[in-house]
């Protein structure tokens, strides 16, 4: 027979190990500050922008005060001055080109309109944002036109790039790329920073794509995408899950199998967690993935070794409960070990070669499936050991047999063994008949 | 089972997955970009394109006979031959072996026969796509966006519902329910993984994934209000329509609304008649004059199924109405019995229907195609929106996460997915051949059934497959271990295999049963993210149990009983 490591020899030390690992998670998170979360669990501010380069520099020294309004495809001059209301319409198709629709404007007495673009660039291709109606002073105030050159248009990565101060801001190409139409969303959990927020945006963007370059077509707050209500359906239903599972388990193992293996489950995702939080990786749906992932894996890692410990439990009659658990842990070794690596790789892959979110999911996934796999030796199995330590323990104390314990724990200290030499006695025999029945079975 | 009743399972659900797995391949992999786009616009816009495509093409033909008739016909026009065949056989004659442009046209008849073959052509092509597109695979807002809707909670309705002016807390009230229902519904009309959040205080922002087909968005933001029954004056419509046609002129204001003739009775209305023609578009039949007054208004359904008519066969919406309703729909029946009652939706009539005898709470109801009529009848069993909502902006929008990063992510998986097949080939040598053949299997079988149930694959979805990918060579690996324990003490590999299998099963039922619960559970969770994962573990633990348990058996028995192999490769070293 192959060469037994002893496992559960060092299992005080492994307990101790995990226990450090997750407190000094815990500490790391709450050191930090908490979590570090993204813009999925964060109301926050829904901006569209179109990149639009300022095409006429408008300026109106007259009587009154003058704005301009853009409604279809009708630019309206609204004067307010001595004589009531005057309005000057001028439609931009009949206009047909920026030149002569600036010829129109200078036509209105007090407005100077200056050509910034070529002159030919299309009138319809004025857009107007938030700022319309747009009021004219001395001081210039710019038309926007729409950026018909292909080879200047604004990339998605760019508009990423320059917002990048923001923290992780989501960007999506609204419509075609050929609108240069962005929407925008910041995280602002307080909800008091609208106005901050909105001219950040707008400056970050004038700063990397020129002056007067972004037109804010609309800004408003929007809810979490990942509520707290659902946050809480999750869990929830997690922990639903879970009780489930754990029923499962006592059914076809024994309970003390099922509790351990959602001991070692429920370590296994706080080592994850102490790590995210530590090492403030950002918090985003993708992460809620992570960790459902290493649920299922942690409980298929464990499982399969439990089954080689119910298996043995029944073949290696007389040999005590720790070595049987050493011995299944062993033969199941090279399985957990070729799983493990296999996973490992598919995800190792993601990690070196994905970005962004990609990457933070792989990461996730890379510290769950090392801390499923050595808690499906180091710890899983051990608790379930100390477990039926206790266990065995107290139901001998009740059936009133303390003292052939004690009579044979002496004995068996003799023989260097503990009490699991009782074992052969005790193999419960309804385990034995369901073996037997599920070879017939089959 | 012997070998080729197993077989013969294999193949099947193969060939059932492959079934399924073709509409996602050829959308993704065998349609053009323009005709994704094109199908992915307004039925008007399909009716416009085809209309004008078939009248170019029309041109061309002429063209063509004119300058040289004996031609033979161009490829582009196949379909057209297609239908001439059809027309050559049906009239007995010979069939020509070259079809030259004379040949085809002979048979096509008028030009205005030929015009609706060619017109019947692309819409049928478009259509179908449309159809097709709402069945595949699709990828979720992340990966490739989809469509944004910006709806905005119309006040007036509130309050002439409340019959107050609406606090903030009414509005707010009445938004959160909407997001509510609209949730409830979205996920009932079978989109996976929409978004759907507030924005401002009286907006609601939804985003769902793929190209969103606006028809199909407008119809469940319907109000259960806006269906609503009418006793229909038959007289009057008869008087109607005679003025009309008498008088054209009189027909239309100025804005092109309908005009209302002196003589109506005070409580009557003129609403259109309308019947969906194939493009799916409302085409208006005629005038009719019914009741204004409200004879029963849709809130008081209960219940709605879709079913078929016994005669006619097309689909009906049977509903059941609630105690309230059932009362005032028997009061009106027997009121009005011999009479004519009008079914309108959105203030469009869609059905009418001679009252035979009084009805209590089960009616019946035609006039609707079977989209529709779907769509309708959950509606109607969804709850009553608080408060309309109106589209005030609908965009497409791109995905979320950057293009490179999903490029990246993709050809990371690919490469993940490689180095794990390289690896089992590695380290178990042949044994490692069947293990990937599962492991391919796998993911066809995954991919398929994620198809043939409309599921959207986002960034969470493809973490569901990694550990199904993960899982999958477990159960592979679980078996060879123990075969190779069969092997080292000294049995055949025929009896290492057996013993293997059998030893090897209920492990891998076991965590696999565990892992399933858990995903059943969480799959429970209404929409999105969670339940996204979820079901793609789900679906990846019953295949790969069943590639593992199943194919990967199979082919181990075909090796050691059939072939009788004297060593299994298995392992370097035993």
């Amino acid at each position: 027979m192959k060469r037994v490591v002893r496992f559960t020899k060092i299992r005080y030390i492994m307990f101790l190990f995990s226990i450090v690992v997750i407190v000094g998670g815990i500490i790391g998170t709450v050191h930090n500050g908490g979590y570090n979360l993204g813009i999925d669990f964060q109301a926050g501010l829904n901006q569209r922008v179109q990149i639009a380069p300022a095409g006429v520099e408008v300026t109106y020294s007259g009587v009154g005060d003058a704005s301009l309004e853009l409604q279809g495809n009708v630019l309206t001059v609204v004067v307010r001055g001595e004589k009531g209301v005057e309005k000057y319409p001028f439609d931009l198709k009949e206009a047909g080109t920026i030149k002569i629709l600036t010829d129109n404007l200078n036509s209105v007495t007090g407005v100077k309109a200056e050509v910034k673009t070529s002159l030919d660039s299309p009138a319809v291709d004025i857009v107007a944002g938030l700022n319309y109606p747009l009021e004219l002073t001395k001081d210039p105030s710019y038309l926007n036109v729409k950026n018909s050159d292909e080879s200047n248009y604004v990339t998605i990565d760019k508009i990423r790039s320059s917002l990048a101060s923001l923290g992780n801001p989501q960007v999506q190409i609204v419509g075609k790329e050929s609108n240069q139409e962005f929407q925008i969303r910041v995280g602002d959990p307080q909800g008091n920073m609208k106005q901050e927020l909105e001219n950040k945006i707008v400056s970050l963007l004038e700063n990397s794509f020129g002056k007067h370059v972004a037109v804010v077509k609309q800004s408003d707050y929007v809810g979490p995408k990942f509520s707290s209500t659902l946050a809480q359906a999750s869990i929830s239903l997690t922990l639903t899950a879970l009780v489930l599972v754990l029923v499962y388990l006592w059914f076809r193992f024994k309970l003390a199998f099922g509790v351990s293996a959602i001991m070692a489950l429920f370590h296994d995702v706080l080592i994850m967690l102490g790590f995210i939080g530590t090492f403030q990786l950002e918090v985003s749906t993708t992460t809620i993935a992570a960790v459902l992932t290493i649920i299922g894996y942690s409980l298929n890692d464990t499982i399969v070794v439990f089954d080689r410990i119910r298996e043995n439990t029944g073949l290696l009659k007389g040999e005590k409960f720790s070595k049987v658990v050493d011995i299944s842990i062993t033969q199941s070794l090279s399985r957990t070990i070729i799983t493990s690596l296999t996973t490992l790789i598919a995800v190792l892959a993601l990690y070196l070669f994905g970005t962004g979110p990609i990457k933070d999911f792989a990461l996730n996934l890379i510290i769950g499936i090392v801390a499923g796999t050595y808690s499906s030796i180091f710890i899983a199995s051990p608790i379930l050991l100390g477990w039926t330590n206790v266990a065995r323990k107290r139901e001998l104390k009740k059936s009133g047999v303390a003292d052939k314990i004690k009579e044979v724990e002496e004995k068996s200290v003799e023989k260097g063994d503990s009490l699991e030499i009782r074992r052969t006695a005790d193999i419960p025999t309804i385990e034995r008949k369901k073996k037997g029945k599920r070879k017939k079975k089959k | 089972m012997n070998k080729r009743a197993r077989l013969f399972v294999v193949l099947l659900v193969l060939a059932v997955g492959l079934f399924f797995l073709y509409p996602t391949f050829k959308w993704y992999f065998m349609v053009p970009q323009a005709q994704k786009e094109l199908a992915a616009g307004s039925r008007e816009q399909i009716k416009a394109y085809a209309r004008g495509r078939a009248a170019k093409e029309l041109e061309e033909l002429k063209a063509m006979v004119t300058k040289d008739p004996d031609a033979l016909m161009p490829e582009n026009y196949d379909f057209l031959i297609e239908t001439a065949k059809e027309n050559y056989k049906l009239e007995k004659q010979k069939i020509p072996s070259k079809w030259t442009v004379v040949d085809v046209l002979k048979s096509l008849g008028s030009e205005k026969e030929l015009f609706d073959s060619l017109e019947s052509h692309y819409r049928e092509n478009l259509l179908s796509l449309k159809e097709e597109s709402s069945k595949i695979l699709q990828l979720g807002l992340d990966l490739s966006g989809g469509m944004s809707i910006l709806l905005e909670a119309d006040m007036d309705s509130l309050e002439k519902r409340l019959g107050h002016t609406p606090t903030a807390d009414d509005q707010m009230q009445a938004v959160s329910r909407a997001m509510e229902i609209l949730n409830n519904r979205i996920d009932k009309f079978g989109v996976s993984e929409p978004q759907i959040r507030k924005q401002g205080t009286n907006g609601i922002l939804i985003e769902i994934p793929g190209a969103a087909d606006p028809d199909r968005v407008n119809s469940f933001l319907m109000g259960k209000g806006s269906l609503t029954f009418h006793i229909v004056d038959q007289e009057a419509s008869q008087k109607v329509t005679t003025y009309f046609s008498e008088h054209p002129a009189e027909m239309y204001n100025e804005d092109g609304s309908i005009r209302r003739p002196d003589f109506l009775d005070p409580g009557d209305v003129i609403r259109g008649y309308y019947v969906k023609d194939q493009y799916g578009i409302d085409q208006l039949k005629r005038y009719v004059v019914v009741r204004e007054e409200i004879g029963l208004d849709g809130n008081h359904i209960k219940d709605a199924v879709v079913g078929n008519h016994p005669i006619t066969g097309k689909p009906v919406i049977n509903f059941t109405l609630d105690v309230e309703g059932g009362e005032i729909f028997f009061k009106l029946t027997t009121a009005n019995k011999g009479k004519t009652m009008a079914i309108l939706l959105d203030d469009k009539v869609k059905s009418m229907a001679t009252i035979q005898e009084p009805i209590r709470d089960r009616v019946q109801m035609t006039g609707f195609d079977r989209n529709e009529a779907n769509d309708l009848a959950l509606v109607l069993r969804t709850a009553a929106l608080p408060v309309d909502l109106v589209v005030s902006n609908q965009q497409a929008v791109g995905a979320s996460l950057g293009e490179d990063s999903v490029k990246q992510g993709l050809s990371a998986i690919t490469l993940g997915f490689i180095l794990v097949i390289a690896f089992m080939l590695v380290y178990y040598l042949g044994a490692g051949i069947i293990a990937d053949l599962a492991l391919i299997l796998n993911i066809i079988f995954m991919i398929a059934v994620l198809s043939a149930f409309n599921l959207t694959l986002t960034l969470t979805s493809i973490a569901g497959i990694i550990l199904t990918v993960g899982m999958s060579v477990d159960a592979n690996v679980i078996i060879f271990e123990r075969i190779k324990e069969e092997l080292r003490l000294g049995k055949s590999p025929e009896a290492s295999v057996r013993a293997g299998f059998r030893k090897a099963f209920w492990t891998i039922m076991d965590a696999n049963v565990t892992t399933f619960i858990a995903a059943l559970v969480l799959s429970q969770m209404g929409t999105g993210l969670v339940q996204g994962f979820a079901n793609t573990l789900a679906v990846g633990i019953v295949s790969s149990m069943f590639t593992a348990l199943f194919v990967a058996h199979l082919m181990f028995d075909f090796l050691v009983e059939q072939v009788k192999v004297k060593k299994l490769s298995i392992s370097w070293r035993i």
